[in-house]
C-alpha cells in the first residue's frame, strides 16, 4: 500500500485566497498522485466570511477533501492541534491559508522525508514584516536559544512536514496551550530545513496581530522554560548581598567611628534587605509551581526513537514500550490519557 | 425535572406529588444546599433531551417563553438566550451589574450577553461539550458562551416575584461573578503586570532624575535616599514577577478544568469515525 500524505490548512477569513491556494494545491496532488494516498484537511476557526461555504464547495467537488468548522474563533493553534487530530497520514503537511506559504514546497518537503528525516522545516529566508517586527523576532529567538531547553529552529514558522511518529508523541501530552513549533522541536527527531522566500501576502489581512503573536511569544518562552521565574533567585541575591554589604558599612561606621544614624536609616537598610528575602522566597514558590506546570502537561519524560538488541521482558521500558499506541513514549503520570 | 437544592420548606414534598401524579414530572433532590449552579449541573446532567430549557422557580421568569425558544430552536439556533429588557432590582444592583459586565466582555476570551440569566434553551450538542468540562466552580452563563455556538436572543420583561425571598444574596452574587471572571480570564493576575510596569517606569524615571541632578549639578543625595529609589523599584520588578508566577498558575489552572481544547461545529468529507483520536 502506498504512503499516505496529509496536508492541513488552518484557515480565517481567507475567502479571497482560498480558490486561488486550491488551485495550487491541486497542480500539487497531481504530482504527487502517482505515488503517495492524500488527503486535504481545512480547519475552519470560526471565519466570519464565507471560507466555510468555499470549503464546503470544495469538499462536494472532491472526496478526498475534508472540512472541520470551530464553533467559534479557537486560535491557530488549535486550528492545527484539530487538523493533526483528524490526519491519518503517515506524513502530515501544515501550510496556512494566505499563499505566503507556496504549495509547491509540499514535493520537496515529501522527497526529504524520503530521505528518512522526520522533520522537515520550510525556512523563510527573507521577512518582510517590516523593520520593527523582524528586530523583535530576532531578540526573541536569540533569548529563546538562551533559556530554553530546547532549540527551537529561527525563521521557522508552523509550514512543516512532520512523521506520524513525532505527531504520536505529541498527542500524548494534552497541553491547553500548544506551541506547535516549540513541541515539534521538543521531541527531538531528525530534522532538515528547506528554504524558501516568503511572499508578501496575496489579499486579505493577516490574522495574526502584534497581541496574538506576542501570547504566542510568551506561550513558547514559558511552555519550555522556568527562566522567567528564575529571575527572582538572581535579583534576590543581588539585593541581598549588596544590602549585607551597606549593613555591614553603616555597623562599621557606627561602631568605629561614632557616626550616629537615626533608626529611618537602619530601617531603610532592612527593608531593603527584606526585599531581597521576598525575591528569593518568590523564586521558591516559583520552583514549586514550575515543577507542577511540567508534571500537568504530561509530556512523555523521554522519547526512544529506536531500540536495538533484546530487552528484558521483565523490564519497564519494555512493558511501556508494547503498552502504548505510541510505541516509544512513557507519559510523566505513567498513565495514558484517553 | 426539578432539581431540590437542599430546601427547608414544603418543596420536596409538592415536588413529589407532582411525580405521582405525572410520569413525566422527574424529581432529584440534594442532601443539602450546594447552590444554584450546581443544582443546573444536576439537571444537565440527568436530562435526556434534544434540547434543555433551564427555568427559575420562581416565576420571574415567565414559562410561556418556553415556546418562542423551542420555536427559534427548530430554526438551527443551538443557543437561545431569554433576555431581560428591564431589570427592577434597584439602582445599586443594576450599576453593579452593568459595570461588571463591562468588564467582563473588556477581559475574557468569550462574550458573555448581558442582562441574561439561567433561563435559556440549549441543544444537546451544547450540553455534551459542557459535560466535558470537570471544573468545581461552574458558571453556565459562561460556559455555554464559551462554547460558542449559534445563538439567538429572546427578549422579556421580567416581573417581580410573586412570592417568596430572593435565593440570590449579595455575598451570593458576589462569588457567582467572580466565578465568571475568574473561569473566563487570567485577567486578574494580570494586574500585577500593569501595576509592575507603572512602578517600574515611575522608579526608573525618579532614578535617572536624581543621577542626572547628581552628576550636572553635583546635588548631594545620601545613601538613603538612594536606597529608597531602588526599593521601590525593586517592588516593582515584584510585582512583574508575581504577574509571571501568574502565568504559570494560570496554565495549570485552565488544564485542570479539562476543558474541550476546541469545539467541533460541524465535519464534512470524513468517511468514518474508526480514525478519531480523541480531543
Amino acid at each position: 500500500m502506498s504512503k499516505y500524505v496529509s496536508i492541513v490548512i488552518p484557515v480565517y477569513n481567507e475567502q479571497e485566497t482560498l480558490f486561488l491556494l486550491y488551485d495550487q494545491l491541486q497542480q500539487v496532488v497531481s504530482k504527487i498522485e502517482i505515488n503517495y494516498e492524500w488527503e486535504i484537511i481545512f480547519v475552519n476557526d470560526g471565519s466570519k466570511d464565507d471560507s466555510w461555504k468555499i470549503i464546503r464547495g470544495f469538499t462536494q467537488q472532491n472526496p478526498r477533501v475534508k472540512g472541520i468548522s470551530f464553533s467559534r474563533n479557537f486560535g491557530h493553534q488549535m486550528a492545527l492541534t484539530a487538523g493533526y487530530d483528524a490526519a491519518q497520514g503517515d506524513a502530515i503537511v501544515t501550510l496556512d491559508a494566505d499563499l505566503q506559504d507556496p504549495p509547491e514546497m509540499i514535493i520537496k518537503m515529501i522527497n526529504k522525508w524520503e530521505e528518512d528525516f522526520y522533520i522537515v522545516y520550510a525556512r523563510r529566508t527573507a521577512r518582510n514584516d517590516g523593520w520593527l517586527k523582524d528586530t523583535v523576532a530576532h531578540l526573541y529567538y536569540k533569548l529563546l536559544h538562551a533559556i530554553a531547553e530546547i532549540k527551537i529552529p529561527r525563521n521557522v514558522g508552523d509550514f512543516r512536514l512532520i512523521d506520524k511518529k513525532v505527531l504520536q508523541v505529541i498527542s500524548s501530552s494534552q497541553e491547553p496551550t500548544r506551541y506547535w513549533r516549540g513541541l515539534v522541536a521538543w521531541t527531538g527527531f531528525n530534522h532538515t530545513f528547506i528554504d524558501f522566500d516568503r511572499q508578501e501576502r496575496v489579499a486579505g489581512d493577516p490574522g495574526y496581530t502584534w497581541a496574538k503573536s506576542f501570547k504566542l511569544g510568551f506561550d513558547g518562552l514559558t511552555g519550555f522554560s522556568f527562566f522567567p521565574l528564575e529571575l527572582a533567585a538572581y535579583i534576590g541575591s543581588f539585593v541581598i548581598a549588596t544590602g549585607l554589604f551597606m549593613l555591614g558599612y553603616i555597623t562599621y561606621d557606627a561602631v568605629f567611628y561614632q557616626t550616629r544614624y537615626p533608626l529611618f536609616k537602619w530601617l531603610t537598610t532592612i527593608i531593603y534587605i527584606f526585599t531581597g528575602v521576598q525575591f528569593l522566597l518568590t523564586w521558591l514558590v516559583g520552583e514549586y509551581i514550575g515543577r507542577m506546570y511540567m508534571q500537568q502537561k504530561q509530556r512523555p519524560l523521554y522519547i526512544v526513537e529506536q531500540i536495538t538488541g533484546e530487552l528484558n521482558h521483565e523490564s519497564n521500558a519494555h512493558q511501556n514500550w508494547h503498552s502504548q499506541s505510541c510505541n516509544c513514549t512513557v507519559s510523566a503520570h505513567g498513565r495514558i490519557t484517553s | 425535572m426539578f432539581v431540590n437544592d437542599g430546601s427547608r420548606d414544603n418543596s420536596w414534598r409538592l415536588i413529589q406529588e407532582l411525580s405521582q401524579k405525572n410520569q413525566y414530572v422527574i424529581g432529584i433532590k440534594f442532601s443539602r444546599n450546594f447552590g444554584y449552579q450546581m443544582a443546573l449541573t444536576a439537571g444537565h446532567d440527568c436530562a435526556q433531551g434534544d434540547a434543555v430549557i433551564t427555568i427559575d422557580a420562581d416565576l420571574q421568569d415567565p414559562p410561556e417563553l418556553i415556546l418562542d425558544m423551542i420555536h427559534k430552536w427548530e430554526k438551527g439556533f443551538l443557543i437561545i438566550y431569554a433576555k431581560r429588557i428591564a431589570r427592577n432590582d434597584g439602582f445599586l444592583k443594576d450599576t453593579t451589574a452593568a459595570l461588571y459586565y463591562k468588564l467582563l466582555s473588556l477581559v475574557s476570551e468569550v462574550e458573555i450577553p448581558r442582562n441574561v440569566g439561567d433561563f435559556r434553551l440549549i441543544d444537546k450538542k451544547v450540553v455534551h461539550e459542557i459535560r466535558k468540562c470537570k471544573e468545581l466552580s461552574r458558571y453556565w452563563r459562561g460556559l455555554v458562551a464559551w462554547t460558542g455556538f449559534k445563538s439567538a436572543i429572546i427578549e422579556f420583561k421580567r416581573p417581580e416575584r410573586i412570592a417568596g425571598e430572593t435565593g440570590y444574596t449579595w455575598k451570593k452574587l458576589i462569588k457567582l461573578a467572580f466565578d465568571g471572571l475568574t473561569s473566563f480570564s487570567l485577567f486578574p493576575l494580570e494586574i500585577a503586570a500593569y501595576v509592575g510596569l507603572f512602578v517600574c517606569s515611575t522608579g526608573a524615571f525618579m532614578f535617572l532624575y536624581i543621577t542626572w541632578d547628581f552628576c550636572i549639578y553635583g546635588a548631594y543625595y545620601p545613601l538613603f535616599k538612594w536606597l529608597s529609589v531602588i526599593i521601590y523599584m525593586a517592588m516593582g520588578i515584584q510585582f512583574l514577577l508575581l504577574w509571571f508566577l501568574g502565568v504559570y498558575i494560570g496554565d495549570i489552572y485552565f488544564r485542570q478544568k479539562n476543558r474541550p481544547l476546541y469545539i467541533v461545529d460541524e465535519r464534512l468529507g470524513f468517511f468514518s469515525e474508526s480514525k478519531k483520536r480523541s480531543v
